[in-house]
């Protein structure tokens, strides 16, 4: 079984995300995590929970920014890059903390105050969104673990067919590709039934 | 065409792939062909439902990553003290005759507590300039494209600000240079120098642009003007500037000047 070298360097380590070693977040996360969770508690205010979630969500928007080839060269250290999306985050969580702190509900009433305000109709958003998102999940349930791998690998990773042939022990590109597009199109279906 | 072929065409759209000729072929393709369009329509959806699943797939092995840590005990991060329950101490009676134990642990918790209190007061020196520069700053939001995900348009300015948003900071630097001179492209400049550590050349950029009365973000690149000027090392310079900053009601950046004094 080959052994695959861990990354010292931050450029080593983009690199090798970058070439498909997504299991390499978990050095990441570990690397700059204590870091960041001080940092974020100290300065920024966040509870440990919240630090904790805003720093998973910066990992995993770096990686994402990688595989779609968003970010394709490293211009500052990644330390500085999951400090950056991290603190974005904790101040994204904090505001719609502020936003929910209650407040009285008597406040504003005959002052034209409209019941269909902004609220309201990011919580109806909300409700239709986690709707379509349940649908999603439900659709992928049933999808299969092999052909929502390799879509997975495909869509989401941007692997490439021959590696994506590798992974699942497939026999040849054709038939990989031959499989991506059977799987897609019963995702498609089960997502869109007509 | 073919089916695969076309599934192909409509996969390279959407991960960005072609010239922008090209795409703005299959775009005007698209708006001509319903069927083409639905296809399009329903590998967006299915992208999205597989983005979604693996997103939670990778947040719940963080999660697990997580819990181990602090199973096996991370170093404490809590700053607050109150989330984390802590395991009880066990508490084990000393006995008199050892009194003398009783004082070496008294000493030692003495020591400790000097140790903890003096690496507390410390912190913040602890910081080079540079460091404190860079984990101050956050590049500043585009507010110029708003955030571009890939879309349509491929004008120069979209493209400088796909990069900026897309981090890849050296190419915006490069695209935003290209530009006419704008004090809008120029505080953007800076940003990406910044996020380079380019600290003397994004000061000179700032510094043009903070003076000007009629650019809307002048004051916020007095900040980052501040920010670059501690990066090149230039403390004092840089604390009289945030010190004015954090002295003006109503400036924008004023609770990020005095956040950062604080730490100087």
């Amino acid at each position: 079984m080959e052994v695959k070298k861990k990354p010292q360097e931050d450029a080593e380590l983009f690199a090798a995300i970058r070439a498909g070693r997504h299991e390499l977040l978990d050095e990441l996360y570990v690397q700059h995590r204590a870091a960041f969770l001080i940092y974020a508690q100290r300065q920024l205010y966040a509870t440990e929970d919240d630090a904790v979630d805003c720093f998973q969500d910066a990992v995993i928007a770096f990686y994402k920014n990688i595989v779609s080839g968003r970010l394709t060269e490293l211009t500052c250290s990644i330390r500085t890059y999951l400090f950056a999306v991290g603190k974005r985050l904790v101040y994204r969580k904090n505001e719609k903390r502020h936003r929910e702190v209650p407040s009285d509900p008597n406040a504003g009433v005959g002052l034209g105050n409209d019941p269909a305000n902004e609220l309201d109709l990011s919580l109806l958003n909300r409700f239709e969104d986690d709707h379509r998102k349940a649908l999603m999940a439900s659709a992928l349930g049933k999808l299969g673990g092999t052909c929502q791998e390799l879509l997975t690998l495909f869509y989401y990773h941007n692997y490439p067919i021959e590696s994506i042939q590798d992974s699942l022990g497939l026999s040849s590109p054709g038939a990989t590709r031959i499989k991506k597009m059977r799987c897609l199109d019963k995702l498609k279906k089960m997502l869109n039934p007509q | 065409m073919d089916k695969d072929k076309l599934q192909d065409r409509i996969d390279g759209y959407l991960s960005g792939k072609g010239s922008p000729e090209a795409r703005r072929e299959f775009e005007e393709e698209i708006s001509r062909d319903e069927d083409l369009s639905r296809e399009l329509d329903d590998t967006k959806l299915a992208v999205a439902a597989l983005e979604l699943a693996e997103d939670r797939a990778l947040k719940s092995r963080l999660q697990d990553l997580e819990a181990r840590l602090a199973h096996e005990g991370a170093p404490n991060t809590e700053v607050s003290g109150v989330s984390t329950p802590k395991p009880e101490a066990k508490v084990i009676g000393m006995n008199r005759r050892k009194g003398w134990l009783r004082l070496v642990a008294y000493a030692a918790a003495l020591l400790l507590l000097l140790a903890a209190g003096w690496w507390a007061i410390a912190q913040p020196a602890g910081f080079d300039a540079q460091q404190l520069a860079m984990d101050s700053f956050t590049p500043y939001q585009n507010i110029v494209t708003g955030t571009v995900r890939g879309d349509n348009d491929s004008s120069a300015e979209a493209a400088a600000f796909a990069e900026y948003d897309a981090g890849n900071y050296v190419a915006a630097a490069e695209q935003l240079s290209a530009l006419p001179a704008s004090a809008k492209y120029d505080f953007y400049l800076g940003q990406s120098l910044l996020a380079q550590q380019k600290y003397a050349e994004a000061q000179a950029v700032f510094s043009s642009v903070m003076g000007d009365p009629d650019f809307p973000l002048a004051q916020e690149a007095a900040y980052y003007n501040a920010l670059a000027r501690l990066g090149t090392g230039a403390a004092d310079e840089a604390r009289n500037a945030l010190v004015e900053i954090s002295d003006t009601d109503g400036h924008p950046m004023q609770d990020e000047a005095k956040a950062l004094l604080t730490k100087m």
